[in-house]
C-alpha cells in the first residue's frame, strides 16, 4: 500500500454499488441511442426558433 | 451482470432503465404544465407590464419563454433523457466528478428559495382572503396563521412525495385543472376590461421602445431558464428524446406566458398582479375564492415538483445515497418549513433579490452544457465516469474539478451583469439589441470551448 502511495499509479476507483454497476453495464452493452430524431429537430427549430422570431416580428410591428 | 427494474428507482439519482421510464408524452405534459404554472407567472407578468402594453408584452414574453426553453432543452435534455439521470448528474461531464457541487448548490438554493416564496405566498393569500371574507379579523393572531399554513402545506407535499415521481405525477393529474382556471380568469379580465387594457400605458416604460421590448423578451428567457434545475428530474422518466420535445416546448414553455398575461393584464388595468385581489374587484368574493383555489393548486404543484427535483439532486452526494427516501424528503422540506415558521416576512421581502442574482447563472450553465455536448464531445458521454469519483475517472479533471467550466460560468455571469443588472435594471448600450441571457450563454460557451482545448491538450476530461 505504501509502495502504491509513493508511485504515480492512480488509486483504483472504489467499487460501485452492485445495482448501480448493473445499470451502467446495461447502458454500456447497448448501442448508444440517438436522442432527438429528425422530427424532434424540426419541432425544436419550429417552436424554439421560427415561432419566437415570428412572435417578435408581429409584436414589434403591433 | 443484468439490471432489473426497481420500483423505487425514481427515488435515486442512478440512471433509469428503459423499462422504468414509463411516462408518455401526455403524462409528461401534464406534469410539466403543473410545474411551470405558479404564482411567479403573476410576478413575471407584472414585471413585463411595467414596460410594455398587453399585446406587445404578451408577444415578447411568449417569444422569450420559447427561446429560453429551447436553451434548457438542448442543454440538459440529451444527457438526462439518454441515461435517465437528473439535471445535476448531467453536469458532471462539464464541471467534474466533484465540481458538480456548484450547479447542485445553485439548484438547491434556487428551488428551496422559490418553494419557500411560493408556499409563503399561498399562506399570505389564504389569510388575506379570510380577512376579506370576514372569516378572520385583522388581529395579531393572524400572524401565526402564515407559519401554520406553511407547515401544513409542507406536510401535504411530504405525504404526496413519499411515492416518489408517482407522487409528482399524481399531484399534477389533480392540479392541472388550475391551468384552465387561470385561462378562465384571463378571459374574464380581457372580456370585461378590453378597452382599458388596450389603452393602458405601462407605468415604468423607458423612452427607448426597443429597450422595453427587449426587457419583455429577457424576462421570458430568464423565466424559462430557471426551469433548468427542475427539468432533468421530470424528463428522465420519459423513454426517449422524441417523447420530451413537445411536452417541454408546449407543456412547460407555453403556460408561463399564457398565465403571465393574468399578471400583465391585472397590473396594467387594476394596478395589481395578484388575481386574488383583482378577481374580488371584478367579480366579488366568489371569484376571489376561485382565485385562491388557483393560487393554492398552482403553488402546490410547483413546490411538489421542486422538492422532488431537489431531493433527487441531493442523492448525488455520496453520503446521502444510502439514506432513506423519507430522510431525504425531510432534509429538502425542512428549510422551507423553517423559513415559513421563523422568517416568513423577512424572507418574502428580501430573498427575491437574491433569487434574481442566482438566476443569472442558468444562462451560462446552458451555454456550457450545449457546447460540451454538441461541439466538444459530439454526443459521447461516459455514463460510468458520471458515477466514479476517482483520479482515473474521465470526469475527474483536476481534483474532481474542471477549471474551464468554473471560469466559463464566472465569465457568463459577469457578462450578464454587464449587459443588465438584474436588481437595478441598469443596462449597457448593446443590451436592447442582444438581451442579457443570450450574450451571457454565448460568452460562457466561447470561454468554455477555448479553455477546454487546453484541458483536452492536457489529456483530461475524457475528450479523446
Amino acid at each position: 500500500m505504501a509502495d502504491l502511495a509513493k508511485s504515480n499509479i492512480p488509486a483504483p476507483a472504489p467499487a460501485l454499488p452492485p445495482e448501480l454497476e448493473a445499470r451502467i453495464a446495461a447502458f454500456e452493452s447497448a448501442a448508444p441511442p440517438s436522442v432527438f430524431d429528425i422530427a424532434s429537430w424540426c419541432w425544436i427549430i419550429l417552436l424554439g426558433v421560427a415561432i419566437p422570431l415570428v412572435l417578435l416580428a408581429v409584436g414589434w410591428w403591433a | 451482470m443484468t439490471a432489473n427494474a426497481n420500483p423505487q428507482a425514481d427515488e435515486s439519482a442512478w440512471p433509469l432503465l428503459s423499462e422504468e421510464r414509463t411516462w408518455g408524452a401526455a403524462r409528461l405534459t401534464l406534469t410539466l404544465a403543473t410545474t411551470a404554472a405558479a404564482t411567479w407567472c403573476y410576478l413575471i407578468g407584472e414585471s413585463v407590464g411595467s414596460y410594455l402594453g398587453f399585446i406587445k408584452g404578451g408577444l415578447a414574453l411568449g417569444a422569450g419563454c420559447m427561446m429560453g426553453m429551447v436553451l434548457v432543452l438542448l442543454a440538459a435534455g440529451p444527457t438526462c433523457v439518454r441515461f435517465g439521470i437528473d439535471s445535476i448528474a448531467a453536469t458532471k461531464p462539464q464541471f467534474g466528478s466533484r465540481g458538480w457541487i456548484v450547479p447542485a448548490a445553485l439548484q438547491a438554493v434556487s428551488i428551496i428559495g422559490w418553494n419557500s416564496l411560493l408556499i409563503i405566498f399561498f399562506a399570505k393569500s389564504a389569510v388575506q382572503l379570510s380577512v376579506a371574507l370576514g372569516i378572520l379579523d385583522l388581529s395579531w393572531r393572524n400572524a401565526a396563521l402564515v407559519p401554520l399554513l406553511t407547515v401544513s402545506a409542507c406536510a401535504i407535499i411530504f405525504t404526496a412525495l413519499r411515492r416518489g415521481a408517482t407522487g409528482v405525477s399524481m399531484v399534477s393529474n389533480i392540479l392541472v385543472a388550475h391551468v384552465f382556471i387561470g385561462l378562465w380568469m384571463l378571459y374574464l379580465l380581457v372580456s370585461r376590461r378590453w378597452p382599458e387594457l388596450i389603452a393602458a400605458h405601462p407605468a415604468n416604460a423607458s423612452p427607448n421602445h426597443l429597450w422595453n421590448y427587449t426587457t419583455g423578451i429577457e424576462l421570458g428567457i430568464g423565466a424559462t431558464l430557471s426551469w433548468w434545475p427542475y427539468i432533468g428530474a421530470m424528463i428522465r422518466m420519459a423513454p426517449n428524446g422524441r417523447t420530451i420535445v413537445l411536452p417541454v416546448m408546449l407543456g412547460m414553455a407555453a403556460p408561463v406566458p399564457l398565465l403571465s398575461l393574468i399578471g400583465l393584464a391585472g397590473s396594467l388595468v387594476l394596478k395589481s398582479s395578484d388575481p386574488t385581489e383583482w378577481l374580488r374587484i371584478v367579480g366579488g368574493p366568489t371569484y376571489a375564492i376561485v382565485s385562491l383555489t388557483f393560487v393554492t393548486a398552482a403553488n402546490f404543484g410547483t413546490t411538489t415538483a421542486g422538492i422532488y427535483a431537489s431531493a433527487i439532486g441531493l442523492r448525488n452526494f455520496a453520503t446521502l445515497q444510502k439514506r432513506t427516501w423519507t430522510t431525504l424528503l425531510l432534509i429538502t422540506i425542512a428549510p422551507v418549513a423553517l423559513v415559513g415558521i421563523f422568517i416568513p416576512e423577512l424572507f418574502f421581502a428580501k430573498f427575491g433579490n437574491f433569487l434574481a442574482l442566482i438566476g443569472v447563472a442558468f444562462a451560462p450553465l446552458c451555454g456550457i452544457q450545449i457546447v460540451d455536448y454538441y461541439v466538444l464531445r459530439r454526443g459521447r458521454i461516459d455514463i460510468r465516469a458520471i458515477y466514479v469519483d476517482a483520479p482515473d475517472g474521465a470526469y475527474y479533471f483536476w481534483r474532481g474539478i474542471n477549471p474551464a467550466a468554473m471560469i466559463a460560468l464566472a465569465a457568463g455571469c459577469a457578462t450578464y451583469v454587464a449587459f443588465l443588472n438584474p436588481l437595478s435594471y441598469g443596462s449597457m448600450e448593446l443590451y436592447p439589441y442582444m438581451t442579457a441571457s443570450l450574450p451571457s450563454a454565448t460568452a460562457a460557451a466561447l470561454v468554455y470551448l477555448l479553455s477546454s482545448l487546453l484541458v483536452r491538450r492536457a489529456g483530461r476530461g475524457g475528450y479523446d
